[in-house]
């Protein structure tokens, strides 16, 4: 079950006064963005500051595994792992592996952790970057978050879309910059994921909320729509925008009083075509915070 | 007396063009990505067709929406 949750989220905005009020006009009517959060230190600060107010709020429990799910790694080796364990002082006997995921990151963490009989800390860390001048770099904020998963006994049995053929459209480049082609990402989901979201709700529901990715508010609310989740959807982007895999988690954070002791369906998809639905009883007392960082 | 599809299309299409006060069968469709957009949902809102993005970039005219609106509610 997820035992606590914390999420971060740095407090720096980024300044939008370049853009053309035109056109930022209508990037925020079609995304509902209206901040996009900028963390400046690197990616693995970011992911220790969660780990580190995660363990100040809610004790540091006996893990005996850190896990981080990312996209963004500040490099490839080490493991960003084996880093928030050596700055969180964890015992040497533990395994601490990464795993590269996008916007559904958060559930094959939630999903990968569960299949081990420990208790675990997964973190989840993002800092994505398009171009520089580019409406798409509004899109995506910076954020983390922590989560203690312990046993398996308030999730449903995760679902998998994968499939690759979408690789060219939603990808890093050389440089590590995100290169968007954001019609194609907009047909994908609105055509799949509202059927995704129904085929796992027929088994396993009926679900109270949905908490989906949050990539922009039209795509959402067409989502909401087609799956039958209108008005019992979970909402973070306006002040948080896309948070790529912690946007689940920000979603879950940011409306947890609505959901105390209620069944979600969550819902994560991105990058490759790929996407994971998984369901939760959230528990019937609050396991979350939500801090801003500097 | 216009219908509200068209005023919120005239609307779309005064997001760059503020002199634009109506729209002909030969008005061309030249949106960025994030208008196309807005296109799709409007579609959606206003006649209950899902219209995928790769559909919405097709249309050159005022004309071509039209016919494909046509096609699909009769």
């Amino acid at each position: 079950m997820i035992e606590a949750l914390t999420v971060v989220t740095p407090k720096k905005l980024l300044d939008r006064s370049s853009y053309d009020p035109n056109q930022l006009q209508s990037f925020e009517r079609v995304t509902g963005i209206k901040k996009t959060r900028r963390w400046e230190g690197a990616t693995t600060e970011l992911a220790i500051r969660a780990a580190n107010e995660h363990v100040a709020r809610f004790g540091k429990k006996d893990f005996d595994a850190v896990i981080v799910v990312t996209q963004s790694q500040d490099r490839c080796s080490p493991c960003m792992a084996i880093e928030i364990h050596k700055a969180l002082g964890f015992p040497n006997n533990i395994p601490c592996f990464d795993m590269n995921q996008s916007c559904d990151g958060f559930i094959y963490g939630l999903w990968v952790s569960s299949e081990l009989d420990i208790r675990r800390l997964v973190i989840c860390v993002d800092k994505l970057r398009a171009p520089e001048g580019t409406l798409d770099n509004l899109i995506f904020s910076d954020a983390a978050c922590a989560v203690t998963v312990n046993g398996t006994y308030n999730f449903c049995s995760p679902g998998f879309l994968s499939d690759g053929t979408g690789s060219s459209k939603l990808c890093s480049d050389e440089k590590g910059l995100l290169r968007m082609d954001g019609g194609a990402v907009y047909d994908w989901v609105t055509s799949n994921i509202p059927n995704a979201i129904k085929a796992y709700a027929e088994p396993y529901g009926p679900f109270d909320f949905l908490a989906q990715h949050q990539p922009n508010m039209s795509m959402i609310k067409l989502i909401d729509k087609r799956s039958g989740f209108e008005g019992r959807s979970l909402h973070s982007i306006e002040e948080y925008g896309n948070m790529s895999m912690v946007s689940i988690p920000m979603a879950l954070a940011l409306n947890e009083e609505k959901i105390l002791g209620k069944s979600v369906l969550m819902v994560g998809y991105g990058a490759g075509w790929s996407a994971a639905v998984m369901g939760v009883d959230w528990p019937k007392q609050r396991i979350t915070q939500i801090v801003e960082v500097d | 007396m216009k219908s509200e599809f068209e005023v919120a299309l005239l609307k779309l299409f005064r997001i760059n063009d503020k002199s634009m006060t109506e729209l002909t069968l030969n008005t061309p469709i030249r949106f960025d990505s994030l208008t196309l957009t807005e296109l799709c949902i409007l579609i959606e809102e206003h006649f209950d067709i899902p219209t995928e993005f790769a559909i919405a970039k097709k249309f050159k005219t005022v004309g071509d929406l039209n016919c494909y609106i046509l096609e699909k509610t009769t």
